[in-house]
């Protein structure tokens, strides 16, 4: 099928403001969009700046605005976005820095990521027989959802909290602090949750959904955000 | 200027953003509720002109500014106000359901709820647009008012009966649309840490939000929707206002309406105000606009209306 | 402007095992950990069924036997000393990684859960054994997401998105590394004590590879460009269950779990192949019989694919479930939900429902940087050592994987020998000193970046890549004889001549990915020569290694790795000449080499 890209291009180096490029590309159906990306990339425009890796959603590398919603390139297929003639449009993320056309600056999305203690802390003895530390499948399962999380951004990007103030830490770090609050074995719960009770913390939440209606590994993020806060509120962890 | 150029276009671009049914019903609830609060600013306000009118030697003044509310371009204002307080009422209800439930919701249920919250909206707006809208076309257009006068206590009973059973089946709707008996996860206690000054304002939203439902309504269907502006006046007010249980009631719709809407503005310049200078310098706009607001009205639902004598 | 840097090690790349040898390095050296990547974004993290340790957690089960595995998947051309200590360090290194937090599945009495995984058996080859440590089909997720955190914790320091793209490494002496900040274009020296090299694969030099685009083996280029030698190159996994055409790899993970290969007969041809194993027979022999089904004209409508079959009738009419069990769909989706996702997506195939049409794609490199156990870098096929380099994970060669790698075993390998590499850099930053830099050390790659950037030729570097990955797929892959790897070897020097006209359109500073790209496939095609030369040399079938013109195994001469060293540049920039190859004997100890049958 024939389409066009419409790309939001800005090269600081060169560029005032941003500015749109359209591409004409001739793609299969079954093609993800990255192919197409890649075909502009390779064999019209070299210039085009844009991150990708593994191309089959796990990375989590090419987070970017596909026709107005976050999405991963390589998990969106041709067809399941534009009909033969149509047109794409893909910017950047909203609310992080572009550096250079849909390359943004992560660093802040990091930062909050790191903020959250994003690690298991337990310094009690480790078991005698040298062995794993048991944990009941049931206890395994609780903390599921926020495991899967690949930190691609797509989240906290979609999210009208962190555009408007990128202070706040964003569903993914909250993603992230929920799999080790919910974690029977780690020990810093309260820590982790002082965290999250701050003026950035959980409370910036106003439940919109974008988060996850953004997110490619199906992450319940506005569930896990209202338990932590529950959590918080109630002090049980349940 | 570029930061605020920034600001701005940034906000147009998250408008634009493709969500889904979340997002709208996100934007749709911070509209419902920045219009219900500049509404509810100005009808305080005018409302405490039944004290302070005499007072300031304008008598008129109450009947002034009813007579502001009986234009027909105020009147359509308010038709829209009742949807937005019924709207901003049910789905709040949605918001707080999914704080105290989260693992009911997932993204199919959200999508879903929107529009449940959506339709019974407009299934409740509707017998009220028609008669708000009724009245418009008796008093405005045709200029042929009803003779009966209002039956203040038959639509007060009407009104305080129904109300709170619509509330509760509206929550049953919700409750079991979601699902009811998805099994809470076993918990462990866990030290969480002391409540900061944004636990508590998060937690008065919610428990006030449940209140303000029947409360609000209640005095929107009688005052818009069965009595109507066009029979309101001063001695409409002389008449609750002799009754001690409706300026209690009146006082806990001041504090909590006003209080939620305040703490609701908050939100919306923590949202939009980044500046910590600025954020705070509004903050603090925002106490005294409250204090001086809920003061004029606290003082004049304890004097009461004053006459010239 | 060249900025400069010291720290006592440097890890190049952020994967399993660059974070593994970052924590155990960092307890008494000061680390930095480089990547072209956020860490976070490493191939480790796609990988999906499991990590092999003998814990017994299910079945009876000891480290012995997977080490016999080990071997026999290696078609004997594994170290057997390595072998040893990776089945017995498995075991630790699985502990230690559910202590750093891991969230390995449970077994209900809350010990790690194992699976089924191919080629892994119970008393040298007797039935499958469960071995495999999991976290549903995402466990090189967890593992990298559980390093990076524990990484965090430590405050381990990183350079992200800096591409490393050359050593500074003089009388084998390695003494640090050059490195551009893609975001700026910035050059930096990193002066160190001890480098490793854990970039893993080079996959994209195969037209249908599981591999990230990322994979193109710079670092090991670079090496390779700097005198260091390469083992073993001509050994690269095709993996026998990649979605058709994409490439995107389909754990063996859905085999364990009772799948089954079909043909466009119906048949589940592999009952005549391995009647032991038979689908969970290990990666090469499956690449090959479904090479030869669809050679036969059984792929399915006669085209070049076969069905991967997981629905439930199919697994319960085949009993080929663990222990012959019957299984619902509910009981896949939670086993197995994101390989099922990724049918879904990409192949638009409910798996519930239709079997997943699937092909060999390129998936592992066995070769690499030869090291010992400790990671430390041969300088040579004998006893010799490049001074204050190591290497680790895939882009190490040990050699464990010999001439086919284990399913799990890749992961095994990062824990492992990422651990004992970062305690060897440990010990060496301790008693070592630095060496001193020599004079602009970052002039080569800047040299090679500005000839890049301004060259005003008429080649594209994506056309040229095209071509590489072409003809790698089509002559060096499952299949391999004299006249096609000649071919290829032809074709890829040809290309090397050609890439000194490559023309970029991006002349920026700024994260110019047309530059870095250019200067991969550079690095890509060194290797592709590398490995089209040792395949030509090796004239027996041996692993994933197999000539149609030497069918048979030849222990009496090949038994030893293949080191192949570089010769003089030949053109333009960094491309570097004919391949120089030497040998090197197996290392056997307990297990003499068999017939190799499943």
């Amino acid at each position: 099928m024939k389409v066009t890209l419409k790309i939001k291009r800005f090269n600081p180096e060169a560029d005032q403001k941003p500015h749109w490029e359209s591409y004409p590309v001739e793609v299969e159906p079954t093609e993800r969009l990255l192919d197409a990306l890649h075909q502009v990339k390779w064999f019209q425009d070299g210039t085009l700046a844009l991150r990708r890796s593994c191309a089959h959603g796990i990375c989590g590398s090419d987070t970017m605005r596909i026709n107005g919603g976050n999405r991963l390139a390589c998990k969106v297929l041709m067809q399941d976005i534009v009909k033969d003639g149509g047109t794409v449009t893909v910017e950047p993320m909203l609310g992080l820095k572009v550096i250079k056309d849909l390359i943004v600056d992560l660093e802040p999305f990091f930062a909050h990521y790191r903020s959250v203690m994003p690690y298991v802390v337990n310094d009690e003895a480790l078991p005698e027989d040298g062995r794993e530390r048991l944990q009941s499948p049931e206890a395994r399962e609780r903390f599921d959802q926020g495991t899967k999380c690949i930190l691609c951004a797509a989240c906290t990007t979609a999210c009208p909290s962190f555009w408007s103030n990128s202070t706040y830490v964003g569903p993914a770090a909250i993603v992230q602090a929920h799999r080790f609050i919910f974690d029977d074995r780690d020990r810093a719960t309260d820590e982790r949750l002082a965290v999250l009770n701050e003026q950035f913390g959980v409370w910036r939440c106003r439940t919109v959904f974008n988060c996850t209606e953004a997110c490619p590994r199906d992450i319940p993020v506005t569930q896990l955000i209202g338990e932590v806060k529950r959590a918080l509120a109630t002090g049980r962890v349940e | 200027m570029t930061a605020i150029g920034a600001t701005m276009s940034l906000f147009v671009e998250g408008l634009l953003y493709r969500g889904r049914e979340g997002h709208l019903s996100y934007i749709g609830h911070r509209l419902a509720g920045l219009g219900t609060l500049l509404f509810l600013a100005i009808h305080i306000v005018d409302t405490s002109s039944v004290y302070f009118g005499a007072l300031l030697g304008v008598p008129e003044m109450y009947s002034h500014a009813i007579d502001i509310y009986r234009s027909p371009l105020f009147m359509v204002g308010e038709i829209v106000l009742v949807a937005a307080v019924i709207y901003h009422g049910i789905n709040g209800l949605k918001i707080i359901l999914h704080d105290t439930f989260p693992h009911w919701w997932n993204k199919g249920f959200e999508r879903q709820s929107f529009w449940k919250v959506v339709a019974m909206t407009l299934l409740l707006w509707a017998p009220a647009a028609y008669l708000m809208g009724r009245s418009l076309y008796l008093h405005s257009i045709c200029r042929c008012p009803p003779v009966e006068t209002a039956d203040v206590t038959a639509s007060t009973n009407f009104a305080v009966t129904a109300i709170p059973l619509l509330f509760f089946a509206i929550l049953a709707v919700l409750i079991v649309g979601g699902k009811l008996l998805a099994p809470a996860p076993a918990g462990r206690r866990v030290a969480a840490p002391p409540k900061t000054l944004d636990t508590h304002i998060w937690q008065f939203m919610r428990w006030s939000g449940v209140l303000l439902i029947p409360l609000v309504w209640i005095h929107v269907a009688i005052q818009d929707v069965l009595v109507g502006v066009h029979a309101i006046d001063l001695d409409f007010v002389a008449l609750r206002w002799a009754t001690l249980g409706w300026r209690l009631y009146d006082i806990a719709l001041l504090g909590f309406a006003f209080g939620h809407a305040i703490l609701g503005l908050r939100n919306v310049t923590n949202d939009y105000l980044a500046n910590p200078v600025w954020n705070r310098r509004v903050k603090w706009l925002l106490i005294i606009g409250w204090l001086v607001i809920t003061a004029i009205g606290a003082v004049a639902i304890v004097g009461g209306v004053m006459r010239p004598e | 402007m060249t900025q400069h840097h010291q720290f006592e090690a440097v890890i190049v790349g952020a994967g399993g095992a660059g974070l593994m040898a970052a924590l155990h390095a960092a307890r008494s050296a000061k680390v930095a950990v480089i990547s072209k990547l956020y860490p976070t974004r490493s191939h480790t993290g796609t990988a999906q069924g499991g990590i092999a340790a003998a814990l017994a957690n299910m079945e009876e089960d000891h480290w012995e036997w997977h080490m016999y595995d080990t071997v026999k998947g290696g078609d004997y051309l594994v170290d057997q000393d390595a072998a040893e200590i990776l089945a017995r360090e498995a075991i630790e290194a699985v502990i230690e990684l559910e202590h750093m937090g891991l969230p390995f599945d449970r077994t209900p009495d809350g010990r790690i859960e194992q699976r089924r995984f191919g080629g892994h058996t119970a008393e040298h080859g007797k039935r499958p054994v469960m071995r495999a440590c999991k976290s549903a089909d995402r466990t090189g997720h967890m593992i990298l997401q559980t390093l990076f955190q524990n990484c965090v914790k430590q405050q381990v320091t990183f350079f992200d998105e800096y591409f490393v793209a050359d050593l500074i490494l003089e009388d084998n002496v390695c003494r640090g590394v050059v490195a551009m900040d893609i975001a700026s274009g910035e050059m930096h020296v990193f002066h160190a004590k001890a480098v490793m090299l854990a970039t893993g694969g080079f996959g994209r030099m195969f037209k249908v590879t599981s591999n990230a685009h990322s994979l193109t083996g710079d670092p090991v280029a670079a090496a390779y460009r700097r005198g260091v030698p390469l083992e073993d190159m001509e050994f690269f996994q095709f993996h026998p269950t990649g979605i058709y055409r994409m490439g995107i790899l389909l754990s063996e993970a859905a085999r364990g779990e009772g799948g089954v290969f079909i043909n466009g007969q119906g048949e589940r041809f592999m009952e005549r192949y391995a009647p032991t194993m038979k689908d969970l027979a290990s990666r090469d022999v499956c690449s090959r019989c479904i090479y030869l089904e669809v050679k036969a004209g059984r792929g399915i409508g006669g085209k070049d694919y076969v069905y991967l079959d997981i629905r439930p009738e199919t697994i319960n009419r085949y009993k080929s479930a663990p222990g012959g069990r019957t299984v619902t769909a509910h009981e896949l989706e939670t086993k197995l939900p994101d390989i099922i996702e990724m049918m879904r997506i990409y192949q638009g195939v409910e798996p519930m429902r239709e079997p997943v049409p699937i092909q060999p794609t390129a998936h592992y490199a066995m070769g690499g940087i030869p090291t010992d156990s400790s990671g430390r870098v041969r300088a040579n096929e004998g006893p010799g050592f490049v001074t204050g380099l190591f290497a680790a994970g895939e882009s190490a060669c040990v050699s464990v994987h010999g001439a086919n790698r284990l399913g799990t075993n890749s992961l095994v390998d990062l824990v492992v020998f990422g651990r004992r590499g970062g305690r060897a850099m440990a010990r060496f930053c301790q008693q070592a000193a630095f060496a001193p830099l020599p004079a602009d050390p970052q002039a080569a790659v800047v040299a090679e970046l500005e000839r890049i950037r301004a060259n005003t030729g008429q080649e594209k570097a994506g056309a040229l890549r095209a071509e590489m990955q072409a003809i790698m797929m089509d002559n060096v892959s499952v299949f391999r004889d004299a006249g096609l790897i000649s071919a290829a070897q032809a074709k890829v020097r040809e290309l090397k001549e050609r890439f000194a006209h490559v023309q970029i359109d991006d002349k920026g500073r700024r994260f110019n990915t047309d530059l870095l790209e250019a200067f991969e496939l550079g690095c890509l095609l060194d290797l592709a020569d590398v490995t089209a030369s040792s395949a030509l040399a090796r004239t027996e079938s041996r692993g994933a290694h197999s000539r149609e013109d030497y069918p048979q195994r030849d222990d009496a001469n090949w038994l030893k790795h293949t080191f192949a060293f570089a010769g003089q540049p030949s053109g333009a920039g960094l491309a570097m000449g004919e391949v120089r190859l030497a040998y090197r004997p197996v290392v056997v100890t307990k297990f003499e080499p068999k017939e190799r049958v499943y």
